[in-house]
């Protein structure tokens, strides 16, 4: 259990940002596998993480 | 080539900012519990980590890479994302900087009052535990930077394995020389740029696993390296800025 928690804080900080990070991906490989967004992926990838993580930083910001 | 030279690097910074943190308590262990038992403590811990990098390591590169990217560049990203949360919220002072000679200094105290210290010179059960610990906690970072950066092929393993071995004796060389926390680098930079490194390269094999053709293939690396660099700014200068 010890293992398992300290291997998740490797990861996780904050649970919104790394749990939006899997779904936007998630999405993402989604959108290209339907061939909806297939020259777009990579700079969504990219996009979708900056948003996440100013999401998180100003709501940390906020909270301090 | 430029994927070696970035992980290198990655490696490198990513593991010194470790190992610096690490030190402070290996030293506060010595002189306050005895130097024979920190130190046999941390180099067990180094040995065991050493092991751990050259059982998985190998044993991921027998894994198809197709399978292996995808949840290696998520892992590196939300690993990458957790490292620039930190050290943006740091730069921008909504955390406090990790002060290398606070955490020696209360190290220190922790463990002069903890039981009996044995004799300098002789094996001391708190101080060996503690160096032993310690150095898994933070070598622990290093290894899934190793391991996860060297998941590509055997060369980018080594390239991994090199930069993280180098920092390892940059900082040994440096605590050996000083006996003291090394409380002048600026770790919170060096954090920001691991972060940023590992952002570009995690985005980068995120995209190409889920079907992105990255322009320029390669050299998209770099590019994603600078955007990440510039959104890091960007966001040091608005969450001082987003100060209630």
């Amino acid at each position: 259990m010890i293992l398992l928690t300290r291997l998740l804080k490797l990861f996780v900080d904050d649970w919104p940002l790394a749990g939006g990070a899997l779904v936007w991906t998630g999405l993402c490989a989604l959108a290209d596998h339907l061939g909806l967004a297939a020259a777009w992926t990579g700079p969504a990838v990219f996009t979708g993480a900056v948003i996440l993580l100013g999401a998180s930083i100003l709501a940390a910001a906020r909270k301090s | 080539m430029l994927h070696q030279a970035g992980i290198t690097l990655a490696a490198f910074l990513a593991s010194f900012v470790e190992f610096v943190e690490a030190l402070t308590v290996v030293l506060a262990l010595g002189a306050t519990r005895g130097w024979r038992s920190a130190l046999a403590g941390a180099a067990g811990a180094a040995v065991l980590l050493a092991a751990l990098v050259a059982g998985f390591g190998p044993a991921l590169q027998r894994i198809d890479l197709r399978w292996l990217q995808l949840p290696v560049g998520v892992l590196v990203l939300l690993f990458a994302l957790r490292w620039l949360r930190k050290a943006i919220l740091r730069a921008a002072g909504h955390i406090p900087l990790h002060d290398e000679t606070v955490a020696y200094a209360r190290t220190r105290a922790r463990y002069a009052t903890t039981g009996k210290s044995g004799p300098h010179g002789r094996w001391d059960a708190a101080g060996l535990a503690g160096a032993f610990q310690v150095t898994m906690l933070e070598g622990s970072e290093v290894v899934f930077i190793v391991v996860a950066m060297g998941a590509g092929g055997a060369r980018l393993l080594s390239s991994a394995a090199w930069g993280a071995a180098a920092a390892l004796l940059c900082v040994m060389a440096l605590g050996a020389l000083l006996h003291r926390p090394l409380a002048n680098v600026p770790e919170n930079t060096l954090k920001l740029m691991v972060g940023v490194l590992l952002a570009a390269f995690g985005t980068f094999w995120t995209g190409e696993a889920i079907g992105a053709a990255w322009p320029g293939g390669d050299a998209a690396l770099p590019l994603l390296g600078v955007g990440w660099g510039g959104v890091s700014f960007a966001l040091i200068r608005g969450a001082r800025k987003a100060a209630p």
